[in-house]
């Protein structure tokens, strides 16, 4: 999608266009929501997801920017913030993240293919959300949302060097952990990624 | 950089790493798992509904607090108004005058009648010229006001307590008691072991003149040693005309 019908499209939606709003959804919901998988377990994630896309509708009209990187930002400093509400609230951070992931298991005419990549994605979002949170938190950012690192220093509240440095950490650990092969049996997770490359 | 804090690392360098988060490299297995984050969490996205139905009720004005500028507006709203009771104070402050029928909104107006609390000899004007020992509450701001900035009228037993000052189409009333809010104002009691002096009675011939009460170039007396032994009392013009004392000579 080109800076332009982004654009458009925001406009679209902050007129009231439903359809538009729905095409920004389903553009950034999976972000939203691999990024509080990793930063918050999954049995908070859909919740706060909601609770975000509220607060999305709300302030719609108030954002200002063309482009989609923009957005996600936007939408995922407001999923930060609803995330940091909540933790705030129930002042702990949940274990386990395979109990409450999103069924896959819903008719499609490529449920197997749909189903391996989502197996591959959940696959690795457990790998990250085992690392320091921290790490975890900036690699989504950097890896998932696809934010520069200005932008992720911006949204986490450190300088661009920090960032810089934890994700480099973060790769590290990664590296340390899987080996030579993601597919290593001594790897957090044994399940492969089967990916659609 | 090969060591970082004794984690080995695992043969990625800087620019490894960079290139990592450029999304190369993806055949290394850290490059594969960070591939596979881009990938479908699943095939349906959840939350689709409720924030289509929020927005439908946003679209509808059934979030009130999603129309952009309401709350401002409320802000703004509260913010002319208290601006302008504010400036409405000040002005009032700065003429020196508050309406009567203001002052009986705010509940500071003239009593003709004697209050309840004019017993004490100390906050009352003395009825009779030449009474000894009595100070009037207009001699004083303090009494009048908790602030201090008070003035009142000079044995008019009269005073708002938010800048009022004498008005000279008032004339001192004598037999006029003080107000019983302003006698019995906590913050200003009659000091116990200051006893009325020679200096501060009444003079026995001699009834206060709202314009001495009211001029501000009008010095204590010096020979007045109430305010050095009452720390909250200060010497005041209106102090010494609104007891009866001599006004010092003007220089007109």
């Amino acid at each position: 999608m080109s800076t332009a019908e982004f654009a458009e499209l925001v406009r679209l939606a902050q007129q009231g266009d439903e359809v538009a709003f729905n095409a920004l959804f389903r553009e950034t919901q999976p972000v939203v929501l691999k990024y509080l998988v990793t930063v918050s377990g999954t049995s908070m994630a859909e919740d706060i997801a909601s609770e975000t896309w509220v607060s999305v509708v709300r302030d719609l009209s108030r954002f200002e920017g063309d482009e989609q990187a923009a957005f996600r930002a936007w939408v995922l400093s407001i999923a930060r913030r609803r995330w940091i509400d909540e933790v705030r609230r129930r002042t702990r951070r949940p274990e386990s993240l395979v109990d409450v992931l999103p069924d896959v298991t819903a008719a499609t005419d490529d449920v197997d293919s749909a189903a391996d990549r989502s197996a591959g994605t959940r696959w690795a979002l457990e790998i990250l959300a085992a690392l320091p949170p921290d790490q975890a938190e900036i690699l989504a950012l950097r890896v998932i949302a696809d934010l520069d690192v200005h932008t992720t220093a911006k949204l986490v509240g450190k300088s661009p060097g920090a960032v810089r440095v934890t994700a480099h950490r973060a790769l590290r650990r990664l590296a340390q952990q899987l080996g030579g092969d993601p597919t290593n049996p001594g790897v957090t997770n044994p399940a492969p990624p089967t990916i659609d490359s | 950089m090969n060591e970082e804090a004794g984690t080995p690392n695992n043969g990625l360098s800087d620019s490894d790493c960079e290139e990592l988060l450029a999304g190369r490299h993806a055949d290394l297995p850290v490059g594969a798992m960070l591939r596979a984050l881009q990938g479908p969490i699943a095939d349906r996205l959840p939350g689709e509904a409720a924030a289509m139905a929020a927005f439908r009720a946003n679209a509808a004005g059934a979030l009130p607090l999603a129309r952009p500028g309401r709350r401002s507006a409320r802000v703004v709203a509260a913010g002319v108004g208290a601006t302008v009771v504010l400036l409405g104070g000040v002005a009032a402050a700065a003429s020196g005058t508050v309406r009567h029928d203001l002052g009986n909104i705010i509940g500071v107006h003239e009593h003709h009648s004697p209050p309840k609390h004019a017993g004490t000899p100390l906050v009352t004007a003395s009825p009779t010229p030449g009474a000894p020992g009595s100070l009037t509450p207009a001699a004083t701001p303090s009494a009048t006001s908790p602030t201090g900035h008070g003035k009142a009228h000079a044995g008019h037993g009269k005073g708002n307590g938010v800048g009022e000052t004498a008005q000279p189409s008032h004339p001192a009333h004598p037999g006029h008691p003080a107000h019983p809010t302003q006698a019995a104002s906590p913050t200003h009691k009659a000091h116990p072991t200051h006893p009325a002096t020679p200096t501060r009675k009444a003079h026995p011939t001699r009834k206060a003149h709202p314009s001495q009460a009211a001029t501000p170039t009008h010095r204590p007396n010096p020979g007045h040693s109430a305010p050095s032994t009452h720390p909250t009392k200060k010497a005041s013009p209106s102090r010494a005309a609104g007891s009866g004392h001599p006004p010092a000579p003007q220089s007109s």
